[in-house]
C-alpha cells in the first residue's frame, strides 16, 4: 500500500487552476523531492497533503485512508515549515512537546519523548531556551525535532533550507539525509534548488505549471529527461541545446555535420548535450565555434565557445588550457545526446 | 478610512485567498459583528426611521417622509450650525496641522531627553475633554482668569475668549489645538523617522536646504503621513461637540452651536426627537463623505 | 546659513517653548487644586502660597466623588473587558482571512456622532428597564472599546507569521486553542495598549453616561461636569476634581506611550 498516493487533485484561485489533475504514488519510507520553478505549485501541493489548503477535486490518501476532510491534525503527519515557525513563547522543549501536549499525552512521557529527540538531534543543552537565542542551524534542528516526536507517518518539508547560509546548508542537507536512513520514514521535501533535489531524493517529482512534468530517481531525470524543461532544469551548469534539423535518421549539426539517430522525428528540433559530456579533441561529431570565455574552477574548467548566435558551454579538466579567441571543435559521443521537439518534448 | 483598512492588510500574500484557507476562525467575528450590528448599525437604522417621522415628545409619532430634512435646509439655526461647524473645522484643522508639522520637525532634530519630550508631547489628548474644559473656564476667564493677566502685562487689553461671540470659535479651535496639535505633531514625528535619510543628505548635496528643502523636499514626502493625520482629526473636529458642551453650551447665543451641538439641543433639550434625528444623519453624512475625499487624495500622493 | 550649534539650540527652545506650553496649564491646574478659593483667583498670581488639602477634603467628604470615582473604574474596567473580548478574536480572525468588511463596518458605525446613537439606545434600554445600571454603561461603552480594541490589535495579529498559526494546526491545534495558546501570547504588548486605550477612552467619554447613568452609577466625569452646570465658582475644588480624573489616563498612557500613537492612528477614533 503506498504511504501516500494523490489521485487526480484540482486546485483553482478563481480561473487559474495552479495545481492540474496531477496524480501520484509514494512508497513507505521513500524521499520524494518536488522541484520546480516559483509559481509551478510545488508549495500548494504540498499544503494541500498537509491539510493547510482545500483543493476543487480529486482525492489524497494518506497510508490507504483518504483525508479529504480531515483537519491537518487528523493526518498522522508532520510539517517542517521554510521559516521553522517556532513559537518564540515558548522554551525549546515546550516547542518539541507541544503537539504531544495537545493530544493529551501526561507530562511525564512528553518530557521523556522531547528528550529523546533532543538527543537524536543534539540539541539536549537547548532546550531551555527560546528560538530567539537559538543560531539558525540550531532553530532548524527544534524544528525538525518538533516533527519527529510525534512519530509521523509522513514528513513534510517546506524549502526547510533556504533561509540558511551557504555552508550550513550543505551541513543540514547531509543530516536530513542521515536522519531519512536512520528514521526509514517517508518524507516529502519541497525545494527551488536542483541540487537539494539531486542529492536528497529517492525519486523526483518535477513541477511545471501545475502539471507534472516527470518523476524518476535523481540519475533518471539526469540521463534521460523526459522535455527540453527537465532537461534544463536538472544538472548544473545547465544542458547545451543547438538548433538541428532531423530528416531521415539523421541529425544536421549547425556546421552541417551529419549524425544518424534512432529518432523518427523530422523537421526542426533542439539537440541538448551536456557541458560534461563535451570534449577537446576527440574522435566523434563535434560542435564548433571560437573560444569566448574561460572560467577556471580549479578541478574543472567552463569554456565558452561561440559560433554565429550560439554558445555553448563545455566542462573541461581543469589541466587544459585553451585560449579564448582559439578556434576549436568540442567533440561529443551521440549517445549521450538527446533531442527535443520545438514543443520541448523528448522526441 | 478604509484606506487605513487597506494600508494594516496591505500585506496580503498572493497565495492567501480567502475560501482555500482550509481552517475557518471565521465564527470569532461574530461576537464582536453580532455586538455592532445590534448596539450600533440597528440604533443607526432606527434613527433613520425616527427621522422621517414627526416624533415630539408627548405627540403621537406621524409618518412625514423626508420633511424632517427640508426642514432642516431652511432652519436658520441649522444653516447657522452647518456654518459654525465648517468654520471651527478649518480653523482647528489648519493650526493643528501646521503647528502639528513644526512640532514634528523640530521633534525630529532634538535629541535631548527624547522619551521625556515625547511623555509630555502625550500629555495634553489623553486628558478628559471635561478637564480641558474645566482647564479652559478658568484660565481664559475674562475678568481674572491668568491668560487675560499675562496679556495685560504686555499691554494687550483683556478679552472676551469664550465669551465673545465673535472670538468664541477661535477661543475653541485654539484650546482643542492645545489638546491635539501634539498627536498631529507625533505623528509627523513617525511619519519623518520613516523617511531615508539619505534623501535629505541627497537635497543638503544639491544646495536644497532652508526653507526650499521644507517646501520642495520635506512637505512634498509628508504629504500622506499629515493626509492621515487629516482625516483622524476631520472626524473628530466636524463631530465637534465635547469642548463647545462644556465649556460654552454653545454660546454665547449660538456663536458655537456646532451641528452636533444642535442636533443634541434639538433632541435632548427640545425634544425633538425626528428633527434631531434628521440632522445627526445629515452630520454623519458629512462626516463620511469628508472622509472619502480624503481617502481619494491619500491614494493620489502616495509615491 | 545658520551653524550647526546655533541650530541645535534654536531647536531645543522651540521643543522648550513646545513642553512650557504644554505644562503651563496642567501646572496651573494642579497648583491651584492646593490653593484656597482666595489664592486661585488673586492677580497677580501668587506662586508662593501655604498649600492646603481643603479642596480634597471638600471633593472626597462633602460629595459622592469617591463613590463617582468607583462607577467610573467598574464602567471602564467592564467596558474594556468586553472591547477585548469581542474585538481580540475578531481582530484575529479579520487579520487571517482578510476579509475586512467587519473592521470597515465597524469604523463606519463610529463615525457616527455618539449623540445619534444616544436616543435610540435610551428609548430601548427604558423598555427594558436598564438605564441607570452599570450594564447599560458598559454595553454602550462597548460601542467604543469593541472597535477600538478591534483596530488597534489588528495590526499586531496581521503581524504574526502565518506559519505559526499553521504550525499550531499541525500540532493539533483547534482554532480557540490557536487563539488563547499562540496568537493572544504573542500579540500581549498589543493587548496592553489597546486595553489601556479602551479604558482611557471609556474614562475620558462623558456624554453617554450623562445620559444613561443613574444616581448611583454616575461617573467621576459626569459628577465633575456637573459642577460645572452648577455653576461652583469654588475654582479650587473644581480644579481638584480635575486633577482627580485626569490622573488615571495621563499614568495609564504613559506607561504605554511609545506605542500610544500608532494605536490611536490605526483607526481609533475617540468618542
Amino acid at each position: 500500500m503506498p504511504a501516500l498516493s494523490i489521485r487526480n487533485v484540482v486546485k483553482r484561485y478563481g480561473a487559474a487552476e495552479v495545481i492540474r489533475s496531477l496524480s501520484f504514488d509514494v512508497s513507505p519510507g521513500e524521499f520524494i523531492v518536488f522541484v520546480g520553478p516559483s509559481g509551478c505549485g510545488k508549495s500548494t501541493l504540498l499544503r494541500m497533503i498537509a491539510g493547510l489548503e482545500d483543493f476543487q477535486a480529486g482525492e489524497v490518501a494518506i497510508d490507504g485512508r483518504v483525508v479529504n476532510g480531515l483537519a491537518p491534525w487528523q493526518r498522522d503527519i508532520a510539517m517542517v515549515f521554510q521559516d521553522y515557525a517556532l513559537y518564540p513563547h515558548m522554551s525549546v522543549a515546550a516547542n518539541i512537546g507541544f503537539s504531544l501536549k495537545m493530544a493529551g499525552i501526561d507530562r511525564k512521557a512528553v518530557a521523556a519523548k522531547v528528550d529523546r529527540v533532543a538527543q537524536v538531534l543534539q540539541i539536549g543543552h537547548l532546550l531551555d531556551r527560546k528560538p530567539k537565542a537559538l543560531s539558525g542551524g540550531q532553530r532548524q534542528r527544534v524544528a525538525i525535532g518538533r516533527a519527529m516526536v510525534r512519530d509521523p507517518k509522513i514528513f513534510l518539508f517546506d524549502e526547510p533550507l533556504s533561509n540558511l547560509d551557504a555552508k550550513l546548508r550543505v551541513d543540514m542537507r547531509a543530516e536530513i539525509k542521515q536522519l531519512h536512513q536512520r528514521l526509514g520514514a517517508t518524507m516529502i521535501y519541497v525545494t527551488h534548488d536542483q541540487v537539494e533535489a539531486m542529492t536528497l531524493a529517492d525519486r523526483i517529482v518535477v513541477l511545471k505549471e501545475g502539471r507534472i512534468e516527470q518523476i524518476g530517481t535523481p540519475s533518471e531525470l539526469y540521463r534521460a529527461p523526459a522535455s527540453r524543461f527537465v532537461a534544463s532544469f536538472i544538472g548544473s551548469p545547465a544542458m547545451n541545446f543547438v538548433p538541428v534539423e532531423v530528416a531521415d535518421g539523421a541529425i544536421t549539426l549547425p556546421g552541417g555535420e551529419r549524425i544518424p539517430t534512432p529518432s523518427a522525428h523530422a523537421g526542426r528540433a533542439s539537440f541538448g548535450i551536456r557541458p560534461e559530456h563535451l570534449s577537446l579533441g576527440g574522435d566523434g561529431p563535434a560542435l564548433r565555434g571560437t573560444i569566448s570565455l574561460v572560467e577556471p574552477l580549479g578541478a574543472d574548467t567552463l569554456v565558452t565557445i561561440a559560433s554565429g548566435e550560439e554558445r555553448v558551454l563545455a566542462r573541461l579538466p581543469g589541466d587544459v588550457a585553451p585560449v579564448p579567441g582559439e578556434v576549436v571543435a568540442l567533440t561529443f559521443d551521440p549517445g549521450r545526446g538527446a533531442l527535443f521537439s520545438v514543443e520541448g518534448r523528448r522526441v | 478610512m478604509s484606506t487605513i483598512a487597506g494600508e494594516a492588510l496591505a500585506v496580503a500574500p498572493e497565495r492567501v485567498r480567502s475560501g482555500q484557507q482550509k481552517i475557518s476562525f471565521s465564527w470569532m467575528v461574530w461576537p464582536a459583528v453580532a455586538f455592532v450590528v445590534l448596539m450600533m448599525v440597528f440604533p443607526l437604522v432606527y434613527a433613520a426611521w425616527i427621522s422621517l417621522q414627526d416624533a415630539s415628545l408627548g405627540t403621537e409619532p406621524r409618518f412625514v417622509g423626508i420633511e424632517n430634512y427640508l426642514n432642516l435646509a431652511s432652519d436658520p439655526e441649522f444653516l447657522n450650525a452647518f456654518r459654525v461647524t465648517w468654520v471651527l473645522y478649518g480653523a482647528a484643522l489648519a493650526l493643528q496641522l501646521a503647528l502639528g508639522t513644526w512640532l514634528g520637525i523640530v521633534l525630529n532634530g532634538v535629541r535631548v531627553a527624547r522619551h521625556l519630550v515625547r511623555t509630555i508631547a502625550i500629555t495634553p489628548f489623553m486628558m478628559p475633554p471635561v478637564v480641558v474644559g474645566m482647564m479652559a473656564i478658568v484660565l481664559l476667564d475674562p475678568s481674572v482668569g491668568i491668560v487675560n493677566w499675562l496679556l495685560g502685562t504686555v499691554g494687550v487689553p483683556p478679552l472676551l475668549w469664550l465669551a465673545s461671540p465673535r472670538w468664541v470659535l477661535l477661543s475653541v479651535a485654539l484650546v482643542d489645538t492645545w489638546q491635539w496639535a501634539p498627536f498631529v505633531g507625533l505623528i509627523v514625528l513617525g511619519g519623518l523617522q520613516s523617511l531615508p535619510a539619505s534623501v535629505f543628505e541627497a537635497a543638503e548635496v544639491d544646495g536644497v536646504i532652508g526653507w526650499r528643502r521644507f517646501v520642495y523636499v520635506t512637505l512634498p514626502l509628508l504629504g500622506p503621513t499629515l493626509l492621515t493625520a487629516a482625516v483622524l482629526r476631520s472626524v473628530d473636529l466636524l463631530r465637534f461637540f465635547d469642548l463647545v458642551f462644556i465649556a460654552t453650551r454653545g454660546g454665547p447665543g449660538n456663536a458655537s452651536t456646532t451641528m452636533n451641538m444642535y442636533a443634541y439641543q434639538q433632541g435632548f433639550e427640545f425634544s425633538r426627537f425626528g428633527h434631531a434625528s434628521a440632522a445627526m444623519l445629515t452630520l454623519s453624512a458629512v462626516v463620511l463623505c469628508t472622509v472619502m475625499v480624503f481617502a481619494r487624495l491619500r491614494r493620489a500622493v502616495s509615491y | 546659513m545658520t551653524p550647526p550649534a546655533a541650530r541645535r539650540i534654536l531647536g531645543r527652545l522651540q521643543v522648550a517653548a513646545m513642553l512650557v506650553a504644554v505644562l503651563a496649564p496642567l501646572a496651573w491646574m494642579v497648583l491651584s487644586s492646593f490653593k484656597v478659593s482666595r489664592d486661585v483667583m488673586a492677580l497677580p498670581p501668587r506662586l508662593i502660597f501655604t498649600p492646603t488639602l481643603d479642596n480634597y477634603r471638600e471633593l472626597f467628604l462633602r460629595t459622592d466623588f469617591l463613590h463617582n470615582t468607583w462607577n467610573s473604574l467598574v464602567v471602564a474596567l467592564g467596558a474594556t473587558l468586553l472591547g477585548l473580548v469581542l474585538g481580540a478574536p475578531a481582530a484575529f480572525a479579520i487579520a487571517w482571512h482578510r476579509t475586512t468588511w467587519p473592521a470597515t463596518l465597524t469604523l463606519f458605525a463610529r463615525m457616527a456622532p455618539g449623540t445619534l446613537f444616544l436616543l435610540p439606545w435610551f428609548i430601548l434600554f427604558s423598555q427594558v428597564d436598564l438605564v441607570g445600571t452599570y450594564t447599560v454603561l458598559i454595553l454602550t461603552h462597548g460601542a467604543i472599546t469593541v472597535p477600538v480594541a478591534l483596530w488597534t490589535l489588528l495590526p499586531y495579529f496581521d503581524a504574526l507569521p502565518r506559519a505559526l498559526i499553521e504550525s499550531a494546526q499541525m500540532d493539533g491545534c483547534r482554532p480557540h486553542a490557536i487563539l488563547g495558546r499562540i496568537a493572544l501570547p504573542l500579540v500581549a504588548p498589543g493587548l496592553v495598549v489597546a486595553a489601556i486605550l479602551c479604558f482611557v477612552f471609556t474614562w475620558n467619554y462623558f456624554l453617554f453616561a450623562l445620559a444613561l447613568s443613574g444616581f448611583d452609577t454616575k461617573t467621576a466625569i459626569v459628577a465633575s461636569f456637573n459642577f460645572i452646570g452648577e455653576g461652583v465658582t469654588n475654582w479650587g475644588a473644581l480644579m481638584a476634581a480635575a486633577t482627580m480624573i485626569a490622573l488615571p489616563p495621563l499614568v495609564l498612557a504613559l506607561l504605554v506611550q511609545r506605542h500610544l500613537v500608532s494605536g490611536l492612528s490605526s483607526g481609533a477614533v475617540k468618542g
